[in-house]
């Protein structure tokens, strides 16, 4: 088992007379890529903020390697932060952005200027050492940022939503050169973001956050395919959500049709929330399908048709990725394989707010 | 046919009335100062004939500069300058001959053009009539007159050191309180503010006055020194105590720019600072003081020019040992408004380099905000 580097034990916080975290526990492991996913607001900063020092919890307490830092100012932590917006120092330059950790160590200049010379190598900014922040794009920006973070040689680097700012195709870049980054340097990162897709594949461990509370921690792995709740399973990818019941262990009713399945441990036939993910669905003629539905709309999305497709006999509209297309206004089967449902406890999941929406709410929506 | 230009009310058109004023109140008083300061009147008139000249090599050394009509010569008058002297040429209808008067070094000079006679007494009353209308030209005697004058260098150096040494206690008062301030609460950081600012409100002199019967010999210092059994101190007319009223006086003009410059740096650049290993001196140092520069430049530039330039203050306080420039321009003006105007370019061009050079050095930070309030 890898060590702990960082860890939260019952984390409290109340900002404005709201609670933002509560009652927050989290085990972070040295060397480990670990992201904190969730909607804006759900206590993402905050939770880094503990971390580095800058927010002092209501309750609760801040291990570094097995060793209670609440009171350790921002400045003895060993511990270095990418800010949201960069915050780098308007009035220095590139090389003294850089050099700021550690001229704040008094290392020797000529140290200082190797250190800044391979930073800049690392985050690929050779030869920018006079430029001026403000002369420099987002991405240029981001790059000082983490380089100016990195150079002090932390234990563990904490970035809240650090690619935020950057457009599509440069934050694909900045993922994978983040990734090599953690890699070679075998810094823990804490990572922050709200793009589940970009928690699923940069990350070791992902931590899914709602309203201040942890929902669940895994693997990307783990948190798509097995989603603890119906929150996690919305929040992660695109999902078709529905009410069905565990008849026994493997066996799990939906729409009256008894599937078979990989869950076990529920009660004999508790109500449970289940999780068939689009892409999982297969779309075959009427009569070869477990269940059937009429087509209402077919998008092409690039690499599949996202297909919208109204149950018959239920009230469900079903989300579905495929690679063919189907005509509008067909009735088409589908179905799908035990490994392919997911099961979670669902006595009080609001189904509406998911995409396997009730029949009459969505042909609301599509007028 | 063309059509007429409409008027279109832009917003533009809004600083319009202001460029009115400024053109008005500005520009033109400005242009009037720097003419004067470039000019002198000829005065101290006394005359005498020319008699090594001939009135046709008088004539041939001058330059025409203008004429003026003269009522009490009942002619026209018309004005030569030869670089030196001014020389007025009268045509009279009175007498047929005509008369030159001359001026040369200040002094005038009548020549009888065409006999070489003496003046005659009816023109001697005609002369001193003259000298009222006429004898305005370009020197640059009055500038001289101010660098070569070790009075007035006197005066200028002391101001700069009185203005000097106010601008550093107001920085050195202001900027902890600014940062104090910016640190505080919302709420009594109003309050407090308000405090700072509330003096602005009472008229300057009042404050002024205020400060001298605190400090006076017989004031309310000296007679608590006095019921302590101390020795009561001989503040008034002091250095001391100019530099002190000037530092309360031009305190809040210090404070403002510098905490509004504070209050706009951006929080997590000060936390980027403490996650990189600087404690809080250091923090300050290093960051909160190079970003405040833009608020402190103006904030010294809002002091040290008043404070070179007041003379009310010095006056009430310092007397007349601790006369500032200020208060010199002020009495020169009165008796010489050329050499008056001279001092105040002089005084004009040094703050303008001042702030110049003040605000050159950071020039490329502006974005940063902070300037002027
Ligand atoms: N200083 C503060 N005072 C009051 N509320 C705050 C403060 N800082 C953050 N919040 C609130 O705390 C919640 C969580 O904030 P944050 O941790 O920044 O969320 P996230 O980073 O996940 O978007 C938000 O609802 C935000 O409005
Ligand atoms: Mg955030």
């Amino acid at each position: 088992m890898a060590e702990s580097i960082i860890r939260l034990e019952n984390i409290s916080v109340a900002l404005g007379g709201e609670q933002i975290l509560k009652d927050l526990n989290l085990n972070i492991n040295d060397k480990e890529f670990v992201t904190l996913l969730g909607p804006s607001g759900c206590g993402k900063t905050t939770t880094l903020r503990i971390i580095g020092g800058f927010q002092r919890q209501d309750s609760g307490n801040v291990f570094f390697a097995d060793e209670i830092i609440n009171d350790l100012p921002p400045y003895k932590r060993n511990v270095n932060t990418v800010f949201q917006k960069y915050a780098l120092f308007p009035h220095l330059n590139v090389f003294g952005n850089i050099a700021y950790g550690l001229k704040m160590q008094n290392v020797p200049k000529q140290v200082i200027e190797e250190r800044v010379g391979e930073m800049l190598a690392l985050v690929n900014l050779r030869g920018f050492e006079h430029r001026n922040i403000q002369s420099l794009s987002g991405g240029q920006q981001q790059r000082v940022a983490i380089a100016r973070a990195l150079v002090n040689n932390p234990h563990v680097l904490l970035l809240d939503e650090p690619l935020g700012a950057l457009d599509l195709k440069l934050r694909k870049e900045m993922q994978i050169e983040l990734k090599n980054i953690q890699v070679k340097t075998g810094i823990t990162f804490i990572y922050v973001t709200h793009d589940q897709e970009e928690a699923l594949t940069m990350s070791d461990t992902v931590v899914v956050m709602k309203g201040g509370e942890i929902q669940q921690i895994g693997t990307p792995q783990d948190i798509y395919n097995e989603p603890k709740n119906a929150f996690v399973a919305d929040f992660i990818g695109e999902s078709n959500i529905l009410p069905g019941v565990m008849i026994e262990d493997y066996r799990v009713m939906i729409c009256g049709i008894l599937f078979e399945c990989v869950d076990k441990g529920f009660d004999n036939n508790e109500k449970v929330g289940i999780v068939v993910r689009p892409e999982d669905i297969e779309i075959k003629p009427e009569k070869e399908g477990f269940l059937r539905g009429v087509v209402r709309s077919c998008v092409f999305k690039g690499v599949h048709y996202e297909m919208t497709v109204e149950q018959i006999n239920y009230p469900y509209t079903w989300l579905v990725h495929s690679t063919d297309a189907a005509q509008i206004g067909d009735t088409v089967g589908m179905c799908f394989y035990p490994n392919d449902i997911h099961v979670m406890k669902g006595e009080d999941i609001d189904y509406s707010v998911f995409s396997a929406v009730p029949k009459d709410e969505a042909e609301e929506t599509e007028e | 046919m063309k059509a007429f230009p409409k008027f279109r009310l832009t917003r533009t058109a809004f600083s319009y009335p202001y460029i009115v004023f400024a053109i008005i109140f500005l520009v033109a008083p400005l242009i009037l100062v720097v003419f004067y300061s470039f000019t002198r009147q000829v005065d101290n008139y006394s005359v005498y004939k020319d008699f090594e000249n001939s009135p046709e090599v008088i004539m041939d050394n001058l330059d025409f500069i203008g004429y003026e009509e003269d009522s009490a010569l009942s002619g026209i008058g018309t004005y030569y300058y030869n670089g030196e002297s001014l020389t007025v040429v009268n045509y009279r209808e009175k007498h047929p001959e005509t008369y030159e008067i001359f001026f040369a070094d200040g002094k005038i000079s009548l020549i009888d053009e065409y006999e070489g006679d003496e003046l005659i007494d009816e023109n001697l009353d005609n002369v001193k009539f003259l000298n009222r209308l006429t004898g305005i030209y370009f020197t640059i005697d009055n500038f001289v007159r101010f660098f070569s004058n070790g009075d007035s260098m006197k005066v200028f150096l002391r101001s700069l050191y009185i203005a000097f040494m106010s601008t550093v206690f107001c920085l050195l008062i202001g900027f902890p309180t600014a940062y104090v301030l910016s640190k505080m609460k919302e709420k009594t950081r109003n309050v407090v503010s308000v405090m700072f600012l509330l003096p602005m409100w009472i008229n300057f002199l009042l404050r002024t006055y205020a400060w001298r019967t605190l400090v006076e010999k017989t004031g309310i210092i000296n007679t608590i020194l006095d019921s302590v059994g101390l020795p009561a101190q001989n503040l008034m007319y002091t250095r001391g105590a100019v530099i002190l009223v000037m530092v309360y006086d031009f305190l809040p003009f210090m404070i403002l720019p510098i905490y509004n410059t504070l209050i706009k740096i951006d929080r997590s650049v000060i936390e980027a600072s403490y996650d990189l290993g600087a404690n809080h001196y250091r923090t300050l140092f290093h960051v909160i003081f190079p970003l405040a520069i833009p608020g402190i430049s103006s904030g010294v530039t809002m002091t040290f020019v008043p404070a070179i330039t007041a003379f009310a203050i010095s006056k009430i306080m310092g007397g007349t040992q601790c006369a500032t420039i200020g208060e010199e321009i002020e009495r020169v003006f009165n008796s010489d408004m050329w050499f008056g105007s001279a001092m105040s370019v002089i005084i004009m061009v040094l703050m303008l380099a001042s702030m110049f050079l003040i605000s050159g050095r950071n020039g490329d930070s502006d974005d940063i905000g902070g300037g002027l309030i």
